[in-house]
């Protein structure tokens, strides 16, 4: 017979960290066809379809702009109000929505899960690439922009290229941080329905200790002593990166980048240790 | 030699009672405060109270699969075969332990899971076949032909949403079996679709037997007896029997298990002048503890028989049957049994089963006598005076497990060949 034929064994659940990534890549081609599931059903039957993944950030951006910009008079350090604040909510919305929706996996996926086995990291990877794909059509928007403005206005924007190279490695550690929290938020939520409620919640008020709304030098000059502290969160350096690299404003620091790769890094731990813990035994709970 | 694809090792699962899943984060720190404060008033309590208790789903449940096999799931209702199921499927994990496989495994607990009623028929059976762990590539090689078993036709690229529910039924059925699993576990899925259609998923099954192992659950024993040789029965978590599929369906019917060894005809209720001349009084099956024989085995036994007359010249007749049908067969002994009155004998009689095919059978004995034309006269008649089953014999059958819905209920003797002639 086959000898190369693949064993499985199942066992109880056991303690500790399992993530088999040769497994996941086995089922690499779920991933792709997960992802697609997610995109196509996402716009299937709407009228313009994936053309809504830029009115949203737009219409954010516009109202950050006018109350932010314009009424409350938050400087910009010098940077075009408008691209200013599309520059932070572009990534800040790739972050939160990847949180989000990854915090919905178990809830979301109920029924699958429930009847078929496949490795359930799966799901939310998928996620994380369709909500990258949203990013990319929003981004390529600010993009344009951003050359429309340093076309047509006397001002010219200084990007940095050499940071811009970075964006991937930025946007991989943006998604880990999204799907870290979201993935323990949703192994919690299977005991904890009360967990639910609080994510959108918590996303907003992340939202206003990260500076999407304001540059992160407000802090430098009122509370010079608790910008290590406002550092810590991970998403500041984040958005400061991309105000940075292709704004060329802000007070980007490649440490507390570093910092917020490892903050990252534990968090992402953290969230697949929890989801490990669930996945085994979640059809009981649910 | 034994080549098991999938076994099972003393596995157990067990679930809380009561509410689980409706808790919510107070109920949890409240717990917590009530194991540091009140930790010995709860100890208490918990033994008490079986709501909070702990109770096995299945308890120490052990079996082997071998490759080929179509392995029959039966139990009744909160028996443990859905959780069986689960577990293999790795939808949730055993308690204690462990169960390994070989190859891939693809099962099928509810027909066209995975489906997104948004997407084409077409592309659910990529994302089926993703989910059960095939490659695009290899899906798109068998695409055709699981269009073509489906009889979806030109519906394939129209959402499913749109589908009639057997032709959601049809189209999931087909992904399953054509992705030719090692291991294809199906849970009673076929009941939606017409009986048409069952059939040619069943036909597709036993196919997919004997290279691949099928392990179906149902509680159509007629389907069961079409697709499956062998079975494994639960009862109440516990795996109860594990062999051949007639045994395990007489179990499951609730009829009596395999009787004593030793049986007495003292309540043996008989008609007319029956048991007036001469009266079978008890039987010894010899050699064995279940009954079970394997194909072409014999049957040995003690026959304990009375005369009350002068007899002569009696005989023994077996008569094999089987629930819900016929007399399949007969066993006539030469005319052995002579006596004077008063006498009682005991015969050593050995029933050689021949071509009888696995399954399980009752027996009638039949003490009669051959009259000089030819008529049979009966002296005694003790309709069902044991039951054995038949097991299969691979050494017999060259290594060929006997199907009964392909090979009938019988082997007869063997072909033979005569000469060769070249034409």
């Amino acid at each position: 017979m086959n000898t190369s034929e693949q064993i499985t064994v199942i066992k109880p659940r056991e303690k500790g960290l399992h993530i088999d990534l040769k497994e996941l890549w086995r089922f690499r081609d779920l991933i792709y066809l997960l992802a697609r599931r997610t995109f196509v059903a996402m716009y299937k039957q709407t009228i313009i379809g994936p053309a809504w993944a830029i009115i949203q950030p737009l219409l954010t951006t516009g109202i950050l702009t006018l109350v932010f910009g314009r009424f409350v008079g938050v400087p910009t350090d010098g940077a075009q109000p408008f691209l200013f604040y599309m520059c932070g909510s572009v990534p800040w919305s790739f972050f939160a929505r990847c949180l989000e929706k990854t915090a919905q996996t178990f809830t979301d996926n109920e029924k699958l899960f429930g009847k078929v086995y496949f490795p359930r990291l799966c799901a939310p990877i998928a996620t994380v690439l369709v909500t990258l794909i949203n990013f990319a059509i929003q981004f390529a928007f600010f993009l344009l922009f951003l050359i429309g403005t340093n076309i047509f206005s006397a001002e010219k924007i200084q990007v940095s290229w050499g940071l811009v190279a970075l964006t991937p490695l930025v946007l991989i550690e943006m998604g880990l941080l999204g799907l870290g929290v979201g993935i323990a938020v949703s192994a919690l939520t299977v005991r904890y329905k009360d967990l639910a409620l609080l994510v959108s919640f918590g996303v907003n008020l992340w939202m206003y200790i990260s500076p999407v709304a304001y540059p992160a030098s407000v802090l430098n000059s009122t509370y010079p002593a608790l910008k290590t502290v406002f550092m810590l969160n991970p998403m500041s350096p984040v958005i400061e990166f991309f105000r940075a690299a292709y704004l060329g404003t802000g007070t980007f620091n490649a440490g507390y980048l570093l910092l917020s790769a490892g903050v990252t890094c534990v968090i992402c731990f953290l969230g697949i240790l929890l989801f490990n813990r669930v996945e085994k035994t979640f059809a009981d709970v649910i | 030699m034994r080549d098991v694809v999938l076994s099972c090792e003393n596995v157990s699962k067990q679930y809380r009672m009561g509410q689980i899943g409706l808790s919510t984060l107070r109920d949890d720190i409240d717990g917590l405060f009530a194991r540091f404060t009140r930790k010995d008033a709860r100890a208490g309590a918990e033994g008490q109270t079986p709501q909070n208790g702990k109770f096995y789903a299945l308890r120490d449940v052990s079996f082997e699969v071998e490759r080929g096999s179509a392995i029959a799931l039966i139990g009744r209702n909160g028996a443990g075969k859905s959780t069986l199921l689960k577990l293999i499927s790795r939808i949730t994990a055993p308690t204690e332990g462990r169960i390994t496989y070989k190859g891939r495994l693809a099962s099928l607990l509810e027909v066209g899971t995975g489906f997104n009623p948004h997407l084409t028929g077409r592309e659910n059976v990529y994302l089926n076949g993703a989910i059960m762990g095939l490659t695009r590539a290899e899906i798109s090689a068998r695409l055709g032909e699981i269009i073509e078993f489906s009889e979806i036709g030109g519906f394939i690229d129209t959402p499913v949403k749109r589908y009639s529910s057997g032709m959601f039924v049809k189209l999931g059925f087909a992904v399953a079996a054509h992705l030719e699993p090692d291991i294809l576990i199906c849970d009673e899925v076929l009941a939606v679709g017409d009986t048409r259609f069952q059939e040619k998923c069943i036909r597709k099954m036993s196919d997919l037997a004997g290279e691949h192992t099928v392990i179906y659950v149902s509680h159509n024993m007629h389907t069961l007896r079409q697709l499956c040789t062998r079975a494994l029965y639960l009862e109440e978590g516990r795996l109860a029997y594990a062999g051949e599929l007639e045994h395990a369906i007489s179990l499951y019917a609730g009829a009596s298990a395999l009787r004593d060894t030793h049986i007495d005809f003292a309540n043996v209720k008989h008609d007319g002048n029956l048991g007036k001349l001469a009266r079978m009084e008890y039987l010894d099956i010899n050699g064995v503890i279940s009954c079970e024989y394997p194909m072409g085995g014999n049957i040995s036994l003690s026959l304990g028989v009375h005369a009350l007359e002068d007899v002569k010249n009696l005989r023994v007749n077996s008569l094999i049957s089987r629930a819900g049908s016929g007399t399949l067969a007969s066993s006539l002994s030469a005319p052995v049994y002579t006596a004077q009155a008063g006498d009682r004998t005991e015969l050593e009689l050995s029933l050689p089963l021949g071509g009888l095919g696995p399954g399980e059978y009752d027996a009638a004995l039949w003490l009669c006598f051959t009259d000089p034309i030819g008529r049979m006269v009966s002296y005694d008649v003790v309709p069902n005076a044991f039951r054995f089953a038949v097991t299969q014999n691979l050494e017999l059958n060259e290594g060929m497990l006997w199907n009964e819905k392909r090979h009938g209920v019988f082997r007869l003797p063997d072909t033979e060949c005569g000469g060769k002639k070249r034409i």
